[in-house]
């Protein structure tokens, strides 16, 4: 009975592991295999499944003496179970009985409470997971108060609640578990009943995931805290909802999406191409609102719409053609003028797009939008297209007689999605007749296979950065050995040229590692194009937005991280800034607010900004409001606060001007979330606003890792890079232009100006360095306009720079903003001079 | 203190020391000892840039294979009297922190490294009750056959530099 004797040498294991401890560990895990594949010739699963999972665990474990000796007792309890279990077995099989009756224990799992160990990678990659997760939630939740289409933002949200539910449950996180549960089950209540989507405490339930995860990330033990509370308001939402049971809109299956025809292959390029054609349809209509009846955004669109609904018509996804059919119809009302585009088009328009956005994403295996919705939206485009407006939803459908169509009618909605629409496909293909094919796949509905569309990956920055280093490294390796006496007394030229070939690539693999983190800020500033729309019409303001730079380029994170403060200033722009069309016309103002949106560079950092035409921030009001917080002392007046000051004040969390609370703003939440965003960047936030004339926020962020041009300048012997951004001029000065100042030091005439002269070698206390000034170079940098001059040695050179943190707390390197690795391999250090002049003052 | 320093079963008397392999160097004569999963490398001198408007014992920073690092000397951090560098002046560089990502890295420079040790429990011996101020510094003392050596918690030394890393690490 072999088995039996496996059992046996894994009991004498056990006794030594009991008493020798670690070192046996590796055996022991060697015999319980031995055992596992026993148990798998005697058929004993259970037995064959726990020896298989324990010896697994034991081995993660047994990494080092550390993580294995606090789980030393768990283990031993763990094995003793499995032996007595191993025994029940061979014991019963002995006596011919089955084995089945007998109980297995619980498989060994980790522990939980040991940082060391698999748990631990699990839960910080879940939380680093989680942290992205709930700011997109966030966004999802803010969306649904402005989307045109809340019941897909909805679904999203649910879907997300009911994925982390079940990781806390995978992670034995209790608390945070139960309040995802009850908030799914909450959202569920109120959708259904119609009553709305609970916003209010929805952000506050995200707030205080939020706050867990963020207490995760310093300390992997956190507990949740106690939720009771939230669930309980949570519980009461819910009930409510449910008590006021309304009218259940319907809904219906998703739609069916049949991929079909000869052209099945090219579906991925359909759905990148369409979703191209979409986002420029949205800008178009987005634009289309800020310029009512200009008739080249309604042609874009046309065209975008014809095009998708000509492409799907090969793929045969027939619910796909037939919505932007009825898209297209109606465009094609007001292009050629029979139609009147109102604003209410443009929501259709744009929510058509939405939904054949959502149709794309069905395709890719996600959920899609229901037929109820689909038949709906299309009843309401095809009534919008022969000029009549259809408020309540799911009502009688007027068919449209489109003259301009080439199709006599669009079909009304049609329940059953298998028979082809024949009369649209034909009208969208002319070249080709598709037939809807038997072997139909991709039946879309959530869980169904998904097409096979080429994605990006995403990769950790920490190994992008390694990249970028080491490519780094390899540049300055390679010019090392260029360099190398030894090398260059070979005096062998095909070596040198093969040298330099090899410079010339890692420099276009510098480049192209260093270009792998950078996006441009395009995509974060045209969601917020949308934002303002929809913003606006809520608060029943007009506001025009325009955007510049967005071509400017920024670190991917950053870009990411500023997607949430922006949404919150620019809903508080035109919540609080922007007045109402009759307020300002009553003010002489133009009745439409203007909203700008900015990115640019400034002296080594990145600007964004954002500015309004709007009523600006009433320091007196803000400094009485924070007096009756209580966030200031009560004799705090107006005259004892600089506007700077009384400004910040704004960022404070619970602060808030707003009267009543509503649901666009109110809560005092915004601002503290957009400071605490913008100081997780390192950034800093400026605020300039004149009562009455509108406010200008500018959020200075920092390059994390971005490159910036820079001049290369000695002093001594130490080289300084100086962002070429802040320099207008350099020359070497005559000793006649040089004034000596009584205790104000130097200052220098520059064509007819008089520029203070800062020496880097006084600021940084060098000993090396020139003194003369007629001798070294004078460099005329320009910050926020004010401008000054530095004194250096000599200019050595330009070139591009990646800017690298010190290392260091940043309040020990004033005027610094950073240091560069130079081509020899030595660290220069980055002048910050707004700073760097700033401080000059003190010495 | 550092959650990850866990105080060994059973010896109170030990806090802030666990028993381990400590890497000896030298610094006017004296020898010192850091734990070995605090030390990420050992490097020869290197170029260093020096860092304007910082604390005397902050030499400046360097080139780590890509990433720029602080330098201290821990002769100045210490008071002592300043040498010249030698062949055998050598950076060590220390992480202090969680984890790999968020760690907080410098090097420190000594007059020379000598061996890596065992140092256990019954070698242990608690700071002296006579160390000034500067005693925030050391762990306590490690009683060698025939000579002490003094047990540096370079997360403390290191923590100056860096006050924000200490709050994060209580």
């Amino acid at each position: 009975m072999p088995i039996a004797a496996e059992i046996g040498s894994l009991e004498k294991l056990v006794e030594r592991l009991r008493i020798e401890g670690f070192p046996v560990a590796h055996e022991i895990v060697q015999q319980m295999h031995a055992v596992e594949s026993d148990a798998r010739v005697s058929s004993f699963d259970d037995l064959a499944r726990l020896c298989c999972v324990g010896a697994e665990t034991i081995q993660l474990l047994a990494a080092n003496a550390a993580t294995f000796a606090p789980q030393a007792e768990h283990v031993l309890d763990h094995l003793t179970r499995v032996i007595d279990f191993a025994n029940k077995c061979a014991e019963a099989a002995h006596a011919g009985a089955s084995a089945a009756g007998i109980v297995p224990p619980p498989l060994l799992t980790l522990p939980n409470n040991d940082e060391e160990t698999h748990f631990a990678e699990t839960v910080s990659m879940f939380i680093s997971h989680s942290i992205g997760v709930m700011s997109e939630l966030e966004e999802e939740v803010l969306a649904v108060e402005s989307s045109t289409k809340p019941e897909e933002t909805i679904s999203g949200i649910r879907r997300t609640m009911h994925t982390l539910k079940a990781e806390f449950g995978v992670l034995n996180m209790d608390g945070p578990q139960k309040l995802c549960h009850q908030a799914e089950t909450t959202i569920d209540a109120c959708v259904e009943n119609g009553h709305g989507f609970p916003v209010e405490v929805m952000l506050q339930c995200i707030d205080l995931l939020k706050q867990f995860f963020d207490r995760l990330t310093r300390d992997i033990s956190s507990t949740f805290g106690d939720a009771a509370p939230m669930i309980a308001s949570l519980q009461r939402i819910a009930a409510e909802a449910n008590k006021a049971a309304t009218i259940v809109e319907e809904v219906g299956p998703p739609v069916v999406l049949t991929v079909g025809g000869e052209f099945a292959d090219n579906l991925t390029e359909f759905i990148t191409e369409a979703r191209s054609h979409l986002a420029d349809a949205e800008v178009a209509m987005v634009r289309l609102g800020a310029e009512p009846g200009k008739l080249e955004h309604i042609n874009v669109t046309f065209r975008a719409f014809h095009t998708i609904k000509g492409v799907a018509g090969f793929l045969n996804l027939t619910p796909l053609v037939e919505l932007a059919h009825v898209a297209e119809t109606l465009l094609d009302g007001a292009r050629s003028g029979r139609l009147t585009f109102s604003a209410a088009d443009i929501d259709l328009v744009l929510a058509a797009g939405d939904m054949i956005t959502q149709m794309l994403a069905a395709l890719e295996g996600q959920p899609g939008p229901s037929t109820g919705h689909w038949k709906n939206l299309k009843a309401r485009l095809q009534a919008a297209a022969v000029g009549t407006h259809q408020a309540a939803p799911g009502g009688k459908v007027t068919p449209a007689a489109a003259p301009a169509v080439p199709v006599a009618q669009p079909q009304p909605p049609m329940p059953d999605e298998t028979t082809a629409n024949d009369k649209v496909e034909a009208e969208a293909g002319p070249v080709m007749q598709p037939k809807p094919t038997a072997e139909a796949t991709a039946a879309v509905g959530g869980e169904h296979k998904a097409a096979r569309v080429d994605r990006t990956i995403k990769v950790s920055t920490t190994r992008l950065d390694m990249l970028v280093d080491m490519v780094g490294e390899l540049v300055i390796a390679q010019s090392m050995v260029l360099q190398d006496p030894a090398i260059q007394r070979l005096d062998c030229q095909s070596l040198t040229r093969n040298i330099g070939q090899v410079g010339k690539i890692t420099r276009d693999l510098q480049e192209a590692a260093m270009s792998l983190r950078m996006v441009t800020v395009k995509s974060t500033f045209q969601k917020m194009s949308r934002l303002v729309r929809d913003v606006a019409g809520k608060s029943g303001k007009r506001v025009a937005l325009t955007l510049a730079g967005e071509e400017t380029e920024l670190d991917r994170n950053v870009v990411e991280q500023i997607s949430d403060p922006l949404v919150h200033m620019i809903r508080n722009a035109i919540d609080h800034g922007i007045e109402t069309p009759d307020n300002r016309r009553s003010k002489g103002k133009h009745h439409e607010g203007h909203l700008s949106l900015s990115a640019y560079h400034q002296g080594g950092s990145i600007v964004i900004e954002i500015r309004d035409d709007g009523s600006g921030i009433d320091k007196a009001r803000v400094i009485k409001k924070a007096v009756e917080k209580g966030l200031l002392p009560p004799d705090s007046t107006v005259n004892n606060l600089s506007d700077s000051e009384a400004f910040a004040l704004i960022f404070l969390p619970g602060f808030s001007t707003a009267e009543k609370v509503t649901d666009l703003s109110g809560r005092g939440v915004g601002m503290d979330v957009v400071r605490r965003n913008i100081e997780a960047l390192r950034g800093k936030i400026e605020i300039d606003s004149r009562l009455g004339e509108g406010t200008t926020f500018r959020l200075r962020l920092p390059l994390t890792l971005a490159i910036i041009d820079g001049m290369i300048v000695r002093v001594g012997n130490n080289r300084y890079v100086i962002p070429t951004l802040s320099i207008e001029q350099s020359f070497r000065p005559q000793a006649a232009d040089v004034h000596h100042l009584v205790d104000r030091g130097e200052c220098v005439h520059v064509r007819g100006t008089v520029l203070p002269i800062y020496r880097l070698k006084g600021i940084f206390g060098q000993s090396d360095g020139l003194d003369d000034i007629a001798e070294g170079i004078l460099i005329v940098v320009e910050l926020n306009g004010q401008r000054s001059c530095l004194f250096v040695d000599e200019i050595l050179g330009q070139q591009q720079v990646v800017i690298k943190s010190l290392g260091l707390q940043r309040d020990r390197a004033v005027g610094l903003s950073g240091g560069a690795i130079m081509t020899d391999g030595r660290v220069a250090l980055i002048l910050d001079v707004g700073t760097l002049v700033e401080s000059a003052f003190s010495f | 203190m550092n959650t990850t320093i866990e105080p060994p079963v059973g010896t109170s008397k030990n806090v802030g020391f666990t028993a381990g392999k400590f890497l000896s160097f030298q610094l006017s004569k004296e020898e010192y000892g850091i734990a070995i999963l605090k030390v990420r490398e050992i490097i020869c001198m290197a170029d260093i840039t020096p860092l304007p408007r910082t604390p005397e014992f902050v030499l400046g920073v360097i080139n780590l294979r890509g990433r720029i690092i602080p330098v201290i000397d821990l002769r100045r951090k210490f008071s002592m009297a300043p040498t010249a560098f030698t062949n055998e002046t050598c950076i060590v560089v220390v992480d202090v922190g969680r984890d790999a990502d968020s760690a907080f890295r410098v090097g420190c420079v000594v007059d020379t490294v000598s061996e890596v040790m065992n140092i256990g429990n019954d070698h242990f011996e608690p700071t002296p009750r006579c160390a000034n101020a500067d005693g925030d510094y050391i762990a306590g003392l490690a009683k060698l056959k025939d000579r002490v050596l003094i047990l540096l918690d370079i997360e403390r030394v290191i923590g100056d530099l860096n006050p924000a890393m200490l709050e994060q690490a209580s």
